[in-house]
């Protein structure tokens, strides 16, 4: 069971967190063009090794957290805060 | 002395007390300390079961969990546990046990038929006879599900208990043998906090099985000794506690037996999971003896050599009367010179290597036994064993020799199972015989002879090496893995000295020598095909004993054995089989999932509800007068909202707060409908999408102030919703000046709803409910009982009706202030049913029945709602598919005859073949219309209004006749929302 250290509450279980996809799948504050936003919608690269994640710690602080994670050894690089939270 | 084969003196049991135990009905006796398979070779038991698929007499082969013969069903009624290992189970007074897989008794099984026919019955036999023809494999099915298996489980509920405890730790180690107590004495003489886990009840491993001298002491009293010390160092032991699996971020996972199976306890756990989070793990988790392959090699009487130490040593039981032994490596001679020793008549040892050690030969010839070198088993004969067969290796001579008992030894395989949990990859180098691997994790590391290591002290030394060095470090580095000392590797007798009779690699599942040849031949080159294809190693053992001979012999089957390399099958957790109940512990029932009850459960108790699940939440369904049925109430209920007045319960509807200088942008993006033009104290439909463009959710959204809005979302979707508005808070809008705030547990909220509802509320809030004040849409913010109190005036049913918020601790004050209020109107309490029916009628909809993830805005008739641009969806929808027309889309649909079904089709023959044009997606029993109404989604459906169609029940046989209208049914302009 993967462990991740949550910035604001530390090392916790994967089980208090949602996984939100790839960061590179997220949209942005305005839309771009159709073509763009169905490519990035409809054709979603699925990564084999590290990736920049987005994992929710809804059963703790409900933060949406940025995680470098290698996919397939589930290797956890780095964790760190997203948006509002950054400041 | 209980049994004729337990010796006068010796063993680790109690010979002081004991405990009386029954086999198939017949009462036996043993001591504390036996295992149960210890106490049937005392009895002299020999044959304790049937084979999976030939239905064999088997004996105990193993003293260990590498057990693949004597899977037993031990105990009683609900606490029965079948397939249990004999060699794994610690006798207690009035253990039960009972032989599986014979029909109609062991000693007789009718199945033992399938020995003869298995010529038909070879690898693959399944997949190839009962292929053809399709239909007929149902009348097989029966049939040879009962010929082919093991025990049967319990019907009964579990009536143990199982709980969960969470560890840390520095140094894990696993394995109380030599080198784990080596192990964690050294890890925590550097001042590592450590834990140790062994399997057995008792630490020592192969120590308890051998007459070995340590530091000038009997090395079982070595090993008592030493736990003794680590536990005073500050070592947490746990015993009887089997490391079965290795997960992700190092965290293992063990379960600690804390009663026997079969057990009846009712006082504490029965088994303990354990999750384990060490920063660094030693591996000492010991090596497999590896069986020999011949002819008929699967005899009860044939038992791996290490075993017959392990009773003889352990237990005070001599495992035959008459012994041979046959071996591949030095190891195995111990056994024949203890046997002697202890006054065992040992009839030979046989060792394939035309020259073992003189010291061997000397010291056998010293105890008056006979050594047959470069020689090997070539059959077994008798059920149980009467004799074996032996061969020259160099002019095949054979020669019979008489025994009850075989001893065999081809080798070691180290249990690295938990490494290769890692996937850490692995392969087995043939000629070296050991295991390879191309890279290891850093914290975990294998020790003694789990690395191929076979000497006391040279295990010791590892041990002590793996568990020191700095704490908190990863492991000073995985040492290479020494090289097995023996000569050979794999062994089984050469093609010009086979004999006659099936020579099995996997004794579990049945799987023969030829098996893998025919695997080989059919071309099944792959190791996981083959596996499979032959089920080698795929019983509960998971090929302890037989998966690495069943890989060499395929390697060699296909002329690759010169390659060196063997690929092994990939090996998974958990180590043995675990109770499911275990992994769950206990959380079953009642605890399998909170409760959510709402601030107004306690006044609607009161007013006789009956619940139903609604996610988490507990929801009022209806509330029945004396005697009255669901259907009725509903029925009174939904005609007092028409007609009168009535009030439910919305609490559990998700209510959240967006606030700050920019929530107006982020609600526009994130709902498909308008947002910007929303004035504050206004209220306004809100449909979120997908990004795929399919409806998510639909609510409400209230605009309370300049900056600050509240949404409502579905029962069902509060949860994502408040995910999906913090994510676009946290990365969508990063850096925006706006915040997102679940509130829906601060609130209690009551809807209520029909013609006279605003008398009953006007008795209760002085504020002016005229509907130039609070028309339709319209919020306010006042107070009730000195408290907050939002109203909202939106419906769910079609009639007017008005939301009522209050602090949750107010809710159920607001419930009975509302009853009282409404008396003489004729006020009801009205639930989930009734709410139902109304919103059916009205052509509201529903999550999960009309909102079920595959319908688009325009398939449910909301286009006029959405917006042209700039919302989450917007792309999705613009995709071809959904313009085409054929879509299935939201119809109101009225029976004819009698009532519809939910998930019913709808077609226009009621013997229809071929997809059908729709579904009836939710129904209702009309009180205004006075039939069934249903919503439902038809191909092109919003042009066929007007249509006769026929809505299909094929599970209850119903297929009324239904006409196809617009789906607001009810007051279609709207005028009783306004009125």
């Amino acid at each position: 069971m993967q462990l991740i250290s949550c910035p604001w509450c530390g090392p916790r279980v994967e089980t208090e967190f949602s996984f939100g996809g790839a960061a590179d799948n997220a949209p942005n504050e305005v839309a771009g063009a159709a073509e763009t936003e169905l490519k990035r919608i409809m054709l979603r690269p699925n990564v084999r090794g590290r990736q920049s994640e987005l994992w929710q710690h809804v059963s703790g602080c409900r933060a949406w957290l940025r995680v470098e994670r290698d996919t397939a050894s589930h290797e956890i690089f780095e964790v760190s805060l997203t948006g509002t939270h950054r400041s | 002395v209980t049994g004729p084969f337990r010796l006068v003196k010796g063993g680790l049991i109690e010979r002081g007390r004991v405990l009386q135990f029954s086999f198939d009905g017949e009462e036996l006796t043993g001591h504390p300390g036996d295992t149960l398979a210890s106490a049937l070779l005392a009895n002299g038991v020999r044959i304790v079961g049937r084979s999976f698929k030939y239905h064999r007499p088997r004996g105990i082969m193993s003293a260990g969990v590498e057990e693949a013969n004597a899977l037993l069903d031990i105990g009683n009624g609900a606490w029965r546990e079948p397939n249990t290992r004999a060699t794994d189970v610690f006798l207690y007074d009035g253990l039960e046990a009972r032989s599986q897989n014979s029909w109609p008794s062991l000693g007789f099984d009718l199945f033992a038929v399938n020995d003869r026919l298995s010529r038909l019955l070879g690898a693959g036999f399944y997949y190839k006879t009962f292929l053809w023809p399709p239909r007929a494999w149902k009348l097989y099915e029966h049939a040879v599900r009962r010929a082919a298996g093991l025990g049967k489980p319990t019907r009964l509920p579990d009536p143990g208990q199982y709980d969960e405890r969470f560890a840390f730790c520095d140094v894990l180690v696993i394995g109380g043998g030599a080198t784990g107590l080596a192990a964690a004495r050294s890890a925590a003489e550097s001042g590592a906090d450590v834990m140790l886990v062994e399997q057995d009840r008792d630490l020592g491993g192969w120590l308890l099985t051998e007459n070995a001298t340590i530091a000038g002491m009997p090395s079982r009293t070595w090993a008592e000794t030493t736990g003794r010390e680590i536990a005073r160092a500050g070592v947490r032991i746990l015993k009887r506690c089997v490391a079965f699996g290795v997960y992700d971020h190092g965290m293992i996972a063990a379960v600690e037996r804390r009663a026997e199976p079969g057990q009846e306890r009712q006082d504490q756990s029965l088994q303990r999971l354990w999750k384990i989070r060490p920063k660094r793990v030693v591996l000492a988790t010991g090596a497999f003896e590896r069986p020999l392959i011949f002819a008929n090699n699967d005899r009860p009487g044939v038992m791996l050599a290490g075993a017959v130490r392990s009773y003889l040593y352990r237990f005070g039981v001599a495992a035959g009367s008459r012994v041979v032994v046959a071996t591949t490596n030095d190891a195995a001679w111990k056994t024949a010179f203890d046997l002697a020793s202890s006054g065992v008549v040992v009839a030979g040892v046989i060792d394939l290597r035309p020259s073992p050690p003189k010291a061997l030969i000397d010291q056998a010839k010293a105890l008056g036994i006979s050594v047959s070198t470069a020689h090997t088993v070539v059959a077994a004969r008798g059920a149980p064993l009467k004799s074996v067969l032996i061969a020259s290796l160099s002019d095949g001579t054979r020669q019979e020799i008489a025994c009850d008992l075989l001893a065999v030894s081809g080798g070691f395989t180290p249990a690295i199972h938990l490494m290769a949990h890692t996937r850490a990859p692995m392969s087995f180098d043939l000629k070296a015989g050991r295991f390879q691997f191309s890279t290891l994790p850093k914290e975990i590391v294998l020790a003694g002879a789990a690395r191929g290591l076979s000497s006391i002290e040279t295990c010791i030394e590892d041990g002590l090496a793996a568990g020191g060095g700095e704490v908190g470090s990863p492991c000073s580095g995985p040492t290479p893995l020494a090289v097995v000392a023996e000569t050979t590797a794999i062994w089984r007798v050469p093609a010009q000295l086979k004999q006659k009779g099936k020579a099995f690699v996997d004794l579990q599942n049945d799987v023969t020598e030829s098996d893998i040849g025919q695997a080989a031949r059919e071309g099944y080159s792959s190791i996981e095909l083959a596996k499979r294809y032959t089920t080698l190693g795929m019983g509960t053992d998971q090929g302890k004993t037989s998966g690495l001979l069943g890989a060499a012999m395929l390697t060699e089957e296909q002329g690759r054995a010169e390659i060196g390399a063997i690929n092994l099958s990939t090996i998974r957790p958990p180590f043995v089989p675990i109770t499911m109940n275990a992994l769950v512990h206990g959380r079953g029932g009642k605890a399998i999932e909170p409760v959510r009850e709402t601030p107004i459960t306690p006044a609607l108790q009161a007013v006789g509800a009956v619940f139903m699940n609604s996610g988490l939440w507990q929801r009022a369904r209806y509330f029945p007068k004396t005697g009255e049925s669901m259907a009725a109430a509903t029925a009174r209920e939904a005609r007092a909202v028409r007609q009168s007045v009535g009030i439910t319960e919305v609490s559990t509807l998700g209510k959240i707060e967006v606030a700050g200088p920019d929530a107006a942008r982020l609600l526009d993006r994130v709902y498909a409908t308008g947002v910007k033009t929303l004035a504050v104290g206004r209220a306004r439909y809100g449909v979120m999408l997908r990004e795929d463009g399919m409806v998510f959710d639909d609510g409400t959204l209230w605009r309370l102030a300049d900056q600050r809005y509240l949404v409502t979302a579905s029962t069902a979707n509060a949860e994502q919703v408040t995910r999906h508005l913090e994510f676009f808070r946290d990365v969508v809008f990063s850096g925006n000046k706006v915040d997102v705030a679940s509130v829906t547990e601060q609130w209690a909220g009551i809807a209520i709803a029909g013609p006279q509802c605003r008398a009953v509320l006007s008795t209760l809030l002085t504020e002016d409910f005229s509907d130039g004040a609070l028309p339709y849409l319209a919020v306010r913010e006042t107070t009730w009982m000195g408290e907050a109190c939002r109203v909202a005036r939106v419906s769910f049913s079609g009639e007017r009706c008005y939301e009522i918020y209050v602090p949750a601790d107010l809710g159920c004050k607001l419930w009975d202030s509302l009853l009282a209020a409404g008396r003489s109107h004729g006020i009801v309490a009205y639930g989930l049913e009734a709410l139902e029916t109304l919103r059916v009628e009205k052509g509201f909809l529903g999550v999960g029945h009309e909102i079920d993830g595959r319908t688009s805005p325009f398939d449910l008739g909301l286009k006029r709602f959405i917006k042209k641009s700039g919302f989450i969806g917007l792309e999705g929808l613009q995709r071809p598919a959904f313009q085409r027309g054929d879509r299935l889309e939201l119809v109101g649909l009225m029976s004819q005859s009698g009532p519809i079904t939910e998930g019913a089709v709808l077609v226009t023959e009621t013997r229809h073949r071929g997809k059908p044009d729709g579904q009836v997606t939710s129904v209702a029993e009309s009180v205004v219309f006075g039939r069934s109404v249903a919503l439902g989604l038809l191909k092109a459906g919003s042009r066929r209004f007007g249509q006769v169609m026929f809505a299909v029940d094929h599970l209850g046989g119903s297929t009324p006749r239904v006409d196809i209208v617009a789906p607001t049914m009810f007051d279609p302009e709207g005028a009783r929302l306004h009125a």
